[in-house]
């Protein structure tokens, strides 16, 4: 060859698409899109990003699909040793104190993922929404988007869900974003994904997340007779065995429901 | 672009990616792989012998490949006769863990069935004349599923650095031996091609990982007992499965076309004007067969000589090398690229 050529190899890449949580009181919910793809080339119309931890917990990435895949891969194998050394499962606090160590220790080499980590906390059973930086730098949150239309999805929750430039009514008391019921956390799931499908083009094909109940919840259950008005237009249900979860089933946590849901996005 | 040879486009990408935060995580990893850290400098190879781009697409009976015979050492068409679908694993009850070209028609459906490629009858014609003449088609089912209960069959094609592909054959061919001598002694399940993709992709992650890529984008076709697998594996590890698969320069001129193909399809079944919802062995090759001519027009990497492999219950089958018809005529008015006349 002619020329001495000096051009680095890139270990990185951009896989778009987006991902999104929602705590509520005794729920979450957590869901991104099943587009995969690189600059304008659409790689896969059906590509998981949200995965099971355990029967409570669940972990989605966004970013380097590679690096997201593998990085799930090794969180799922940290989980599957503590399970065989204690016995139960790990609880969700617990998990995101995991992750962050995981993804710390890597600081010199970064794994190119946001991870946004939601399930049922183990004490009060309430919804949990942890978000992470790609080097470990995390927080509990109500809810939080992040990948390529993190900007069109955040300030809508942020407006919806936290009540930004809300003033309560004389005398009303004030706003709690914990406070949302199962329905409108799913209305505002559906309409963030529809809205970013519109306007970002990494975005798009399938919705595909999952809702988890705390043991102690029994109204506005997603399946059943008299909860019409619950699920969104066009979206499926279904319950989850927690078998089929790929956690440790023998020790599976108690009481907690999880359901896998899907949607249509718009293709183009 | 990875290379300024121009002959890199297998495997292209752009350089955006807004994730806000302000933090330049790529930076952050060159610093490390190349820093103090008291670790040796790795030099990142180039590819040199390179294959263009390679097909995959999932079709009724299975999944077919395709993959032209050039090996260019930049632009030059340096290797004309080179195979760049690699038949690595095909095991069935009867031989277990055997590789073998050309075996699609033989075992499994075999006595009424000739070699399919030299025959107007598919297998799942076969299939359905056979359920047709006897008696109760339910038992008959049955037993075909216990025949094919040990089929296994995985094939690549692979574009990119042919010496990196030389590697790959060789250590996968290091697993399959492995995996044969065990079947041979107990009853040793067959590897499923999900299982050979996932082997796939770690190699290529750990290898990205370590900053010495194998330079290649993979698509990986296969079928275990009847269900097909289609998937693709690149350089940095990068993994995805769709029903269509085109690699670099292939996923801007041929892709469109798979997907135009195989979603008209869908959509004939779903409407009822066609049984099942995928494309036949005929239009499925019929349409690779147009994919790989548009490649030849346009891509200047391409050879008009290539094979398809096809992939069934039965086994893997690699075509002879075949050609397009082409017609040029049109190019001797062309001047440039505008509308300037001699």
């Amino acid at each position: 060859m002619p020329e001495a050529i000096q051009h680095r190899f890139d270990p990185y890449s951009s896989n778009g698409g987006s991902i999104l949580a929602i705590a509520g009181k005794d729920f979450a919910v957590v869901a991104g899109d099943t587009r995969q793809s690189e600059g304008y080339s659409i790689q896969s119309r059906y590509q998981k990003k949200v995965f099971p931890l355990t029967s409570k917990a669940i972990l989605a990435v966004n970013g380097f699909a590679a690096d997201g895949n593998n990085f799930v891969k090794r969180v799922k194998q940290r989980l599957e040793w503590y399970t065989h050394a204690h016995n139960k499962e790990m609880p969700i606090k617990s998990i995101a104190r995991l992750i962050q160590t995981m993804l710390y220790a890597r600081r010199m080499f970064p794994y190119y993922v946001y991870n946004v980590l939601a399930g049922i906390e183990e004490d009060d059973g309430t919804g949990a929404v942890y978000s992470f930086d790609p080097v470990g730098s995390y927080e509990r949150e109500t809810c939080r988007a992040a990948g390529a239309a993190q900007s069109l999805l955040q300030p809508f929750l942020d407006n919806q869900i936290y009540f930004r430039n809300h003033t309560p009514a004389p005398g009303q008391p004030p706003f709690d974003p914990s406070t949302h019921p199962l329905s409108t956390v799913l209305s505002i799931l559906v309409d963030s994904f529809s809205s970013a499908t519109e306007r970002h083009i990494e975005v798009g094909d399938f919705l595909e997340g999952y809702v988890i109940l705390s043991p102690g919840r029994t109204s506005d259950d997603l399946i059943g007779e008299g909860v019409k008005g619950v699920l969104p237009e066009g979206m499926t249900v279904e319950e989850q065995d927690p078998e089929d979860l790929d956690v440790q089933s023998a020790v599976a946590g108690k009481g907690c429901r999880v359901f896998l849901v899907r949607k249509e996005l718009k293709r183009d | 672009m990875y290379n300024s040879h121009g002959h890199g486009h297998f495997y292209s990408r752009s350089s955006s990616g807004e994730y806000g935060y302000g933090y330049d995580v790529g930076q952050a990893g060159r610093d490390f792989l190349n820093g103090g850290m008291g670790g040796e400098k790795q030099v990142t190879q180039q590819p040199l012998v390179t294959g263009t781009s390679v097909l995959g697409l999932k079709y009724a009976d299975g999944i077919m490949l395709a993959a032209d015979n050039l090996a260019s050492y930049g632009s030059l068409a340096r290797f004309k006769d080179i195979q760049r679908l690699y038949p690595l694993y095909s095991s069935s009850a009867a031989h277990p863990g055997q590789t073998s070209q050309s075996t699609a028609g033989a075992g499994v459906l075999s006595e009424s069935a000739p070699n399919p490629s030299n025959s107007a009858k598919t297998e799942s014609e076969v299939m359905a004349d056979k359920e047709s003449k006897e008696k109760d088609p339910k038992d008959e089912k049955k037993d075909e599923k216990k025949a094919q209960s040990r089929s296994s069959h995985t094939c690549l094609a692979v574009a990119g650095d042919m010496s990196d592909f030389q590697y790959l054959k060789k250590i996968l061919e290091g697993v399959v031996t492995k995996e044969r001598a065990q079947s041979t002694t107990d009853a040793h399940p067959a590897l499923a091609p999900e299982q050979i993709y996932e082997y796939l992709s770690n190699v290529m992650y750990a290898r990205r990982s370590k900053m010495n890529p194998l330079w290649n984008a993979i698509v990986l076709g296969g079928v275990k007992d009847g269900k097909s697998f289609l998937g693709y594996i690149d350089l940095l590890g990068t993994t995805y499965q769709a029903p269509t698969l085109a690699t670099g320069f292939a996923s801007h001129f041929a892709q469109p076309l798979l997907r135009e193909a195989y979603e008209e399809r869908e959509a004939a079944g779903k409407r009822g004007e066609k049984e099942g919802l995928l494309l036949s062995r005929e239009e499925a090759e019929a349409v690779l067969d147009n994919c790989m001519k548009v490649l030849f027009y346009r891509d200047a990497r391409s050879l008009n000589k290539y094979q398809i492999a096809t992939i069934t219950d039965a086994g893997i089958d690699i075509s002879a090398s075949r050609e397009n018809q082409t017609e040029w005529k049109f190019a001797e008015g062309l001047r440039g690229y505008g509308p300037q006349k001699q």
